[in-house]
């Protein structure tokens, strides 16, 4: 209860910073205040098209960020079995790890179009983390848990479920907190640079453009809702299904 | 059957555990097997070997079987390890029903209350006290489909209340299989054991 007041002290605090740096400036089209931006936020939830666009860009993020979740699970797997696919694959996903964003999108955009553009880059954002995670969970593995299974003659699904996900459980939850807020902001950056139409970028390049700063404040506080939510909601999930295990 | 080493060295790094050591395991003449020796010595180092789940680094392992030879080289090990290496978050029972057995699910519930009398067995591992972890792993060793048997320290932690009930089960269900095990104590039932001196 104690932490809970100090955090909303905390919040409170900040907030005030904002509104009172806001009336220094006093200039809207720089700074908008905390409760400029509220009232923006109403005013976007009144607009007909705003649980549209909301879902445009929700319904790719999301999908591709549970894709790379799965794909890369497969993934780790078969590079922690086979040191050689392992080795196969580390070229291209450093390369996708360290190209920026931007040069990404700019190339995906001549293959893809712009409709599917925000799954892609969400998906190429998430993944290495995912993976890379997920392999050093493996590699870190108990042995002797691991020969305990061999011996017994686990079958896989038991392996699996009771010895590796367990194992890898620390890795399964900080990756996933961490590539959920990845993948919003690469997806929304994606929508932006590839001017994708009906999307949560495209609102935020639109009021930039229309120098609607209390709309860029408001699209931004919505994305960073958003990507909180599902992350505590991804996060409540996983210790759901994952939290029962060995060692 | 008969397992024997011959001038078999093994070390870890620096520590030489032990160097042209020979030793004849013949569960014709003795049933079990006992290693004995001091700490550091590498008796958890010759158990494995002899379950072919580590090497020597020089010298020769071999296994002759009695009335023919067999395909492969190793036989189908149970173990009870020194540090138990149960799923610690799931329940004594979840630790016992992974393991391929002989055995029904009542006759292991029959077996659990034997060895862990008043004990719940839906309770998670990590809640068990030291000594029924131990009873737990020597439970889950029997009752695995084994053609020999490995017990590593079985003993460590057990009152003699219960040493002597788990001598008492292995003897009810150990049948015609070898046995080899390791131990500080000297065990209260098993007599006549070959002795291994390390």
């Amino acid at each position: 209860m104690q932490k809970r007041l100090q955090k909303l002290i905390i919040l409170c605090f900040w907030l005030l910073i904002w509104e009172l740096f806001t009336r220094l400036v006093n200039n809207s089209f720089i700074l908008v205040g905390p409760l400029e931006t509220v009232r923006h936020i109403v005013i976007l939830m009144g607009r007909a098209s705003f649980t549209g666009i909301l879902y445009f860009s929700s319904v790719r993020i999301l999908s591709a960020y549970f894709l790379a979740f799965l794909l890369a699970l497969v993934f780790a797997f078969i590079a922690y079995r086979y040191p050689f696919f392992e080795s196969l694959i580390q070229a291209p996903l450093f390369l996708l790890r360290s190209l920026p964003v931007a040069s990404f999108v700019i190339i995906l955009l001549f293959f893809l179009g712009r409709g599917s553009l925000s799954f892609f880059i969400s998906f190429w954002m998430s993944f290495p983390v995912f993976y890379f995670n997920f392999l050093e969970g493996l590699k870190t593995l108990d042995r002797s848990t691991l020969e305990m299974a061999k011996l017994f003659r686990f079958s896989l699904w038991n392996r699996f479920r009771y010895i590796f996900i367990p194992g890898i459980y620390p890795q399964i939850l900080s990756s996933a907190k961490l590539a959920m807020g990845l993948s919003w902001k690469s997806g929304i950056a994606a929508e932006l640079i590839g001017q994708v139409r009906q999307s949560i970028g495209y609102q935020l390049m639109d009021a930039k453009v229309s120098l609607e700063m209390g709309d860029v404040f408001a699209w931004s506080i919505i994305m960073i809702v958003l990507s909180k939510f599902f992350e505590w909601f991804v996060l409540f999930l996983l210790k759901k299904i994952f939290s029962k295990g060995s060692v | 059957m008969v397992l024997s080493i011959e001038k078999g060295t093994k070390a870890y790094g620096n520590q030489v555990l032990f160097q042209d050591f020979s030793c004849e395991l013949d569960f014709m003449k003795h049933p079990i097997y006992r290693i004995t020796g001091d700490s550091g010595k590498g008796k958890t180092s010759l158990l494995r070997i002899l379950s072919s789940l580590d090497t020597l680094d020089s010298g020769t392992f071999s296994i002759v079987m009695g009335e023919a030879a067999r395909g492969g080289n190793s036989l189908r090990a149970s173990w009870m390890f020194q540090e138990n290496r149960l799923l610690e978050n799931l329940s004594a029972l979840e630790n016992l029903s992974f393991i391929p057995s002989g055995y029904t699910t009542s006759e292991i519930a029959y077996f659990f209350e034997d060895l862990l009398s008043g004990e719940n067995k839906e309770k998670r591992v990590s809640e068990f006290s030291g000594g029924m972890k131990r009873r737990l792993a020597f439970l889950r060793a029997m009752i695995a489909d084994f053609e020999i048997l490995f017990l590593d320290e079985p003993f460590t932690g057990i009152d003699e209340e219960n040493r002597l009930k788990m001598e008492y089960f292995f003897l009810e269900h150990i049948g015609k299989r070898p046995m080899i095990f390791a131990s500080h104590e000297e065990p209260l039932l098993w007599k006549n054991y070959g002795r291994i001196e390390l």
